[in-house]
């Protein structure tokens, strides 16, 4: 492989790692809050709201149901306001976080239901307020199931950033294609994969740790 | 109790025995009301926690369930209070209407003269602080550490820090939990960790003491433990302590009085020895029945209903408790008097409750006559059944 190729390779990593921890960095910071929203505000939450609850749930769900590709192209002009352009790593950051908002939100209301129920009762029996239940009991109780569905989340964003590169987004799935698909470079094609494998281990390394560890204790 | 007997034998004057009214007027004995002891039960006009008139709704997909049906009970300053029913009776519903942990339909929850119903956000949050509560389950944070989860409500409440670790440590040191405070509830026994439920539940100083179930989980031992700690806490804080269960035994270990709950109404109250002496509805005696007196079983296998060849043998079951002036003990010369030299100790014991002797002994009469055996037992101060001949 010559130099230009590894460079090229190198750059295209990066890209990759800015759109995958920049969208996951939005993924976490909306999903958590929508999270909470929809547990809290679900029949028997602590702040019972079904006319908050519904029409949540059914954006989510819809966001979930559309198909990553189609929703890359149908955000083109949402990207465009918000980024200026539609092309380019940070074009892509939107497509790929909008996608992965509702996935991640789903997971958390998942690890924050699971929350035993009397604990969430000893915390009101305490006296603990809503927001200090959430915060100080849902959130840490849930704190495995979250960190476990984050990994899933950055490795489901891995896989959508690779997508996004097929409409011009850069990093390696754009790398992939222009030369390992369109040039029959099987090289930089196999090269490309073994970064994307060594990638999504260290990942869920990282993550199945954390977890374990916190569930160890 | 009688379900205990396959064999009984009928008669009105035996019924009338049965009852204590019966016994009382059948014997001319009046219970010494001069004598009886100092009791737990709360002074007039020192209660705690008022019950009146309570009813408890839930509104399910299968229609309405009346758990609590105008519960009328008062709760005295610094007692143990016990709540007995079976599984559905609607004791967590009651206990749970205290720390408003759930609204009530009617009627009025009040603690020192306050309607719990009326609170407002903020005043709840200050009754809650006011009153902990222990659980079957325990319910500690898996991921914190037991120093965090006792730090927890303190947290909350906006405790300096070092006034968080103050109490922390004092608590672990009542609880008998020093050196705990940086592991995890995983790595602790159901013992254990139902002491840090009781140690969080006292961080904030509260004046109650909530248990629901608190040692249904543990086995009989720690069981034993868990419950010496609260009379302990009981004593040294002054803590009135509400304690509901499904088991008689544990009442009977710890709590001054006992209500008994039963298809959500209050059936039964009273001063333990009484309440455990003397049981009056069929609820409570088919909950003592496990540590009633029972016929042993080869006896039982020979009972018979009437005197016959090889069977004559009258079996007496005398019941003592439940009536004041028994603090003493038992006098063995009224039965003895009373049914001679021909009477066997068969089965049966007297332990103490209270400061009162209570208990069970079945006596045999070797070819006693059931209305003549009667007649002279009438002079033993105890509730008499015939249980049979053997
Ligand atoms: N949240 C609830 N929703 C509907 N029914 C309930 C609820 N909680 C309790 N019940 C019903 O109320 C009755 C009393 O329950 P509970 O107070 O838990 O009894 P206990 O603690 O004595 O077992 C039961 O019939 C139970 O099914
Ligand atoms: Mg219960």
């Amino acid at each position: 492989m010559s130099d230009v190729m590894i460079q090229a390779l190198w750059g295209a990593f990066l890209d990759t790692l800015t759109m995958v921890s920049v969208s996951a960095l939005i993924a976490w910071c909306a999903g958590i809050p929508l999270a909470v929203l929809l547990v809290t505000t679900a029949r028997g939450g602590i702040f019972a709201a079904p006319w908050i609850h519904r029409p949540l749930a059914w954006v989510i769900n819809g966001f979930r149901a559309t198909p990553f590709i189609i929703l890359l192209v149908a955000l083109i002009p949402l990207t465009r306001l918000i980024v200026g352009t539609s092309i380019g790593v940070w074009a892509a950051i939107v497509p790929i976080s909008i996608s992965a908002t509702p996935f991640f939100a789903r997971v958390v209301e998942v690890s924050l239901r699971e929350v035993d129920p009397g604990v969430i009762e000893a915390a009101q029996a305490m006296g603990l307020k809503p927001f200090a239940i959430i915060s100080r009991v849902m959130f840490p109780e849930a704190l495995p199931g979250i960190i476990g569905g984050f990994t899933i989340t950055l490795v489901a964003m891995i896989g959508a950033s690779a997508m996004a590169g097929a409409i011009g987004a850069g990093g390696l799935g754009d790398l992939a294609i222009r030369y390992g698909y369109q040039r029959y470079d099987t090289t930089v094609m196999i090269a490309v994969i073994a970064i994307l494998i060594a990638v999504v281990c260290i990942i869920q390394f990282i993550g199945d740790r954390s977890v374990a560890y916190l569930r160890s204790r | 109790m009688s379900s205990s007997y396959e064999l009984r034998t009928s008669g009105a004057s035996y019924d009338r025995l049965l009852s204590d009214d019966g016994f009382a007027a059948f014997a001319g004995i009046e219970p010494h009301a001069d004598d009886a002891v100092e009791r737990q039960a709360p002074r007039a006009g020192d209660a705690h926690i008022v019950f009146r008139g309570l009813y408890k709704h839930y509104h399910t997909a299968r229609g309405s369930v009346e758990a609590l049906k105008g519960i009328d009970l008062e709760i005295g300053r610094a007692e143990i209070f016990g709540i007995i029913g079976r599984s559905g009776a609607g004791k967590s519903s009651l206990i749970r209407t205290i720390n408003r942990l759930e609204r009530v339909s009617g009627g009025s929850v009040e603690i020192d003269g306050q309607d719990v119903q009326r609170l407002s956000g903020n005043e709840l949050v200050r009754l809650r602080r006011r009153t902990g509560m222990i659980f079957q389950h325990f319910n500690l944070l898996r991921s914190k550490s037991v120093f965090e989860n006792l730090a927890l409500p303190a947290r909350a409440a906006g405790l300096p820090r070092a006034e968080i670790r103050r109490r922390v440590e004092r608590l672990l040191a009542l609880v008998g939990l020093e050196g705990k405070a940086d592991v995890f509830p995983s790595r602790l026994s159901g013992g254990q960790k139902q002491r840090v439920g009781i140690a969080r539940a006292l961080m904030l100083d509260p004046k109650v003491l909530l248990c629901d179930e608190a040692t249904s989980a543990l086995d009989p031992e720690t069981t034993q433990t868990i419950l010496a700690l609260l009379r302990e806490i009981n004593r040294r804080l002054g803590l009135t302590i509400v304690l509901i269960t499904h088991e008689m035994a544990v009442i009977r270990e710890v709590c001054d009085r006992v209500a008994v709950l039963e298809h959500g109404e209050l059936v039964e109250s009273g001063p333990v020895w009484q309440v455990f002496g003397a049981p009056r509805h069929d609820a409570t005696k088919a909950m003592l029945a496990p540590l009633a007196v029972r016929l042993p079983e080869d006896l039982a296998a020979r009972l018979r209903g009437a005197p016959q060849e090889g069977h004559d043998t009258l079996v007496l079951k005398l019941d003592y408790g439940g009536v004041e002036g028994r603090q003493e003990g038992v006098g063995l010369g009224r039965i003895l008097a009373a049914l001679g030299d021909r009477a066997m100790l068969l089965h049966g014991g007297i332990d103490r409750l209270q400061g009162h002797a209570q208990g069970s002994l079945l006596v045999g009469i070797k070819g006693g006559d059931a209305r003549a055996a009667l007649e002279q037992a009438a002079l033993i101060d105890a509730r008499i059944e015939v249980v049979g001949y053997v």
